[in-house]
């Protein structure tokens, strides 16, 4: 039953449920009124009829020769009971044959046979009768006796064919009209529903198009303003930003692709060139332009792989990594880059600072911000630790140009390159910063570019080693 | 035969410049679109090879600027964005070949020769006749910069007709180039479809750009009526 339910349509199952009740409701209705207003005057006429046999004993009291004085079984020669509104009363004896009875009455033969007559007497139980050409009757019995003192029985009866025939017509007509209605209320439950739905049915159309790979990724949205409306806004918002995040990972494959295939298309080129025309050609030249290409495939290749591992493997918990000590870590990296035409310092203010991060990665982030410093400063470039309370805090400052403030932002989304830096022997492919962001935020920490006026302030912020100790304690 | 190459991969440029010089071509080097751009310019080329993603001025601004200003010389885009919309641009806006990265030297210098071979013809993407335009790759009909918009076959008919303009096309030719050669039905649907057109393109606008010349044919006149 409930697996069934479940297999309806919405649509059935609203039209179920609010059909279903009020047909109980019109059928118990119907049903009461037939029943009970048919109940009611059966009781009415029921009263009426034993009224009468109490009457007609006092009838006979007053009358007793009139009344029982001709022996049983002779024919014409026995009194009639008064009739009273087309309302017959009959004596039968002891073996329930008629003795006597009203005028109407006698036309009829007995109402009852002698067993029915018996339970009419003794037990009060009421009879309908069918008379034929009088039609159904209520007929009631009680006991009495002749002048003799035998036993008799005086039944008395109620025409109620009109009575019964309006409750049976008003049966039929509910039992006809009553399915009617029903139908009727269904339909019109069935017609609305399907209209209510209607925006429901438009967003299926909708995603199902969609899902056949439609160009306008979006549904169509309900004019009036409920809660379908509303759906239909928000699973818009979704495929919006589903759509951005495809979008995003096909111009970074996009970039990725153009980004590997112009160093290999240099190296493909400039190789193919020499073969082809190998007079006068220097061979010695063209291997360390050759080699220029490959160490720049080989950085875009290390980069990739690093974004690819970010993105692939979940961060670290708590305990599981460090702690990087800052120090000697921003030494060894400053001591790498610190050659020619720019001096690499390092300033460490706390020689303690500690970060929850793994020391590879932290080596990899300051070293992607420190070859960003040197490519940029004019004469130097100072790698500074500190700790704040909570955090470790890396800083690499400048003396370059500097970058404006509303490309702040974007210098840490992938490939991103600046114009005036797209010179691509020096320079990355651009993920050396989004590499940098994304590494910090596993550790959910931060990075922020400032001005130094002049220059540039790149500053990380780690969790603290230290601080999670004295949490611990 | 003077060729212009436009990269900002100055080992690969000067590889290429390298080869094609052996080739005996005389090459000449712009690292930038802006450079570019002023070379095409001024240099008259017999061909220009165009990378896409360039600085200052990308590939695809610099075919255009250059089509714009009236020079034809073939232009072979090289580029290493390899998606079917990033061709697809590069040849709407007027390249005449397009060859992804990293690309066979030999192919690229066969692929020079034939575009040599082609001439610097002018081809323009945007067909013209006065102020009537139709762009055949956005399908998009202006007159005096009002849009028109046109059924398939109209689109068609008003191609064939630009694309001859100034010239009396006979209908048997319309038929064949805008129908089917096999077509079987009345030629005079030809009538019946410039007739259309006409209430498309030169009524609303007060024009004639479409003639009938009796006995002959149709002609688009060159100016746009």
């Amino acid at each position: 039953m409930r697996r069934w339910w479940r297999h309806r349509s919405l649509r059935a199952r609203l039209m179920l449920v609010t059909v279903l009740p009020l047909a109980a409701v019109i059928a118990l209705i119907g049903f009461v009124t037939v029943d009970a207003t048919g109940r009611a005057t059966l009781a009415a006429a029921e009263q009426t009829a034993r009224e009468r046999v109490r009457g007609d004993i006092k009838i006979a009291t007053r009358a007793p020769n009139m009344a029982f004085r001709t022996a049983p079984g002779v024919p014409g020669t026995a009194p009639t009971l008064p009739d009273v509104f087309g309302q017959p009363m009959q004596v039968l004896d002891a073996d329930g044959r008629l003795v006597t009875g009203s005028l109407s009455a006698q036309s009829l033969g007995a109402l009852l046979d002698p067993e029915e007559a018996r339970r009419a007497r003794d037990e009060g139980d009421v009879f309908i009768v069918e008379t034929g050409t009088a039609g159904r009757m209520l007929v009631v019995g009680r006991a009495a006796t002749d002048q003799n003192g035998r036993p008799l029985t005086l039944l008395s009866a109620v025409p109620v064919e009109d009575i019964l025939r309006s409750v049976e017509d008003r049966r039929n007509w509910m039992l006809i009209g009553g399915p009617v209605a029903v139908a009727l209320l269904a339909g019109t439950v069935w017609v609305a529903v399907g209209f209510a739905l209607r925006p429901v049915t438009a967003l299926r159309r909708g995603a199902q198009a969609i899902a056949d790979g439609a160009q306008r990724r979006r549904l169509p949205v309900a004019d009036a303003r409920d809660e379908i409306h509303d759906l239909a806004l928000t699973l818009n918002d979704m495929l919006d930003r589903l759509a951005a995040a495809s979008a995003r990972q096909r111009s970074f494959t996009a970039d990725a692709a153009h980004e590997l295939r112009s160093p290999l298309a240099s190296v493909r080129a400039q190789l193919e060139v020499a073969l082809a025309h190998p007079e006068g050609q220097d061979w010695s030249k063209t291997g360390r332009d050759v080699l220029v290409d490959v160490q720049r495939l080989t950085r875009l290749s290390e980069d990739l792989l690093a974004l690819a591992r970010l993105d692939a493997t979940s961060p670290a918990g708590p305990g599981e990594v460090g702690p990087a000590d800052l120090g000697p870590l921003a030494a060894t990296v400053a001591e790498r880059f610190d050659a020619a035409g720019v001096s690499v310092a390092v300033d460490v203010g706390d020689p303690e600072t500690r970060a929850v991060a793994s020391p590879d990665e932290v080596d990899r982030v300051l070293t992607n911000l420190v070859a960003n410093a040197v490519r940029h400063a004019a004469s130097r470039v100072v790698v500074g630790v500190r700790a704040e309370p909570g955090w470790a805090v890396l800083t690499v400052i400048d003396d370059g140009p500097g970058i404006p403030a509303e490309d702040r932002e974007r210098v840490f989304e992938r490939f991103t390159r600046l114009d005036d830096a797209r010179d691509q022997d020096a320079g990355g492919a651009g993920l050396g910063l989004a590499i940098v962001a994304e590494t910090v935020s596993r550790y959910r920490g931060r990075v922020a570019l400032a001005d130094a006026g002049p220059g540039l302030c790149a500053t990380v912020w780690l969790p603290s080693a230290a601080t999670r100790g004295h949490e611990a304690s | 035969m003077r060729v212009l190459v436009v990269d900002d991969e100055r080992r690969m440029a000067a590889a290429v410049r390298r080869g094609l010089e052996a080739e005996g071509f005389t090459v000449e080097l712009a690292f930038d679109g802006e450079d570019g751009l002023h070379r095409a310019r001024e240099g008259a080329f017999d061909a220009i090879v165009l990378d896409i993603m360039l600085p200052k001025v990308n590939g695809y601004e610099v075919c255009k600027r250059l089509r714009a200003a009236g020079i034809w010389a073939p232009i072979l885009m090289l580029s290493a964005k390899d998606g079917e919309y990033d061709q697809a641009d590069g040849l709407d806006l007027g390249a005449d070949d397009y060859l992804t990265k990293p690309f066979s030297y030999v192919v690229l210098v066969a692929r020079l020769r034939a575009l040599l071979r082609r001439g610097a013809a002018p081809r323009p993407a945007v067909l013209e006749a006065g102020d009537l335009r139709l762009d055949p790759a956005q399908r998009e009909v202006t007159r005096a910069g009002t849009s028109v918009s046109l059924t398939p076959r109209e689109f068609a008919l008003l191609e064939f007709l630009l694309r001859r303009r100034g010239e009396v096309v006979s209908k048997t030719e319309i038929l064949r180039h805008v129908w089917d050669a096999h077509y079987e039905g009345d030629p005079n649907v030809v009538e019946v479809y410039v007739g259309y057109l006409r209430r498309k393109i030169d009524v609303p606008f007060g024009r004639a750009a479409v003639q009938m010349v009796r006995g002959a044919g149709y002609r688009l006149a060159a100016d746009g009526g």
